[in-house]
């Protein structure tokens, strides 16, 4: 859902409603930049050594979180009107990340395409493809490896979900709902 | 002796003669560039030194970082003619995660990986 600038509150409902998150650890909804990702992160991991997470749990948690916000923080620009969220709640076993963002539809249909490639791969092959993209891929001179998505997915072990809404004729509003499980 | 203070989203790095170290959280906004700060530097220092270690104790890293960690091995694995050089990857105990990304580095590059849980 496109979440407008005042319907924080029912977003966070929703979410609760779908999947029984019995408490929400941080939910962000503005603008983000360097300063407002790393103390998020910082934020995140206070709460996994408050919840007992295992340091191995803690660090997927914060690798995935600091690749999604700092997407968000990179591409925010496109829309005052509407301004990207990051939310994470508690469920069993792990956490569940909300994010929304605008995107092109160029890179709707790039994130798109990505995502459907590796939901269908297996443990074995995701893996493979991970390490692949890793040693082949090539880093441009503002930093963009492009293996963002690829990161997300292999460290949540594909629990991902998206979804793009219509905006305008030119942007999408993209959402992302990340689990990370303590059963990788 | 060359070192780097650590900030909030990048490593401390020390650089002295045998010696690399680096730690901390690295997720600067342009990886390459924080790289590049120590690059040669680095490279100076592996190939006057008999032998080399280097020790990464990493919080946790984004993917551009990643690859700029990988672009190092390989230049180090290529390039530097000290074979007397090893990469030393600590982590937490029990970050299993943080140990298969230094088993993943290890597998792509052909340097001597050493694991230590601390």
């Amino acid at each position: 859902m496109i979440i407008q600038n005042n319907q924080l509150s029912s977003l966070l409902t929703k979410i609760a409603e779908k999947e029984a998150v019995t408490d929400f650890l941080v939910t962000l909804h503005g603008h983000f930049n360097q300063d407002v990702v790393m103390a998020t992160v910082k934020l995140i991991e206070d709460k996994c050594v408050e919840l007992n997470y295992s340091s191995s749990l803690t660090t997927r948690i914060k690798m995935v979180s600091v690749e999604i916000l700092q997407n968000i923080s990179k591409h925010q620009h496109l829309s005052d009107e509407v301004l990207p969220y990051f939310v994470m709640g508690t469920i069993p076993n792990g956490v569940s990340i909300y994010s929304g963002n605008m995107v092109t539809n160029a890179a709707k249909n790039l994130i798109s395409d990505r995502l459907t490639v590796y939901s269908g791969f297996d443990r074995d092959q995701l893996k493979s493809f991970y390490r692949d993209s890793l040693k082949n891929t090539h880093i441009s001179e503002t930093g963009n490896a492009g293996i963002g998505l690829l990161d997300i997915v292999y460290r949540s072990n594909q629990q991902v979900e998206f979804s793009f809404h219509d905006y305008n004729s030119e942007l999408y509003y993209f959402g992302l709902n990340v689990s990370i499980k303590n059963n990788k | 002796m060359f070192k780097l203070e650590k900030t909030n989203h990048t490593p401390e790095i020390i650089i002295e003669p045998g010696l690399f170290k680096m730690s901390g959280i690295c997720t600067p906004e342009n990886p390459p560039k924080f790289f590049m700060q120590f690059h040669d530097d680095l490279v100076n220092s592996i190939n006057s030194s008999a032998s080399y270690e280097l020790l990464f104790h990493l919080d946790y890293f984004n993917t551009g970082a990643s690859k700029c960690l990988l672009n190092l091995f390989k230049l180090i694995n290529d390039q530097v003619k000290n074979p007397q050089v090893k990469v030393v990857w600590t982590y937490e105990q029990g970050d299993d995660e943080m140990k298969e990304s230094g088993e993943l580095f290890a597998e792509i590059t052909e340097l001597p990986f050493e694991y230590s849980e601390i």
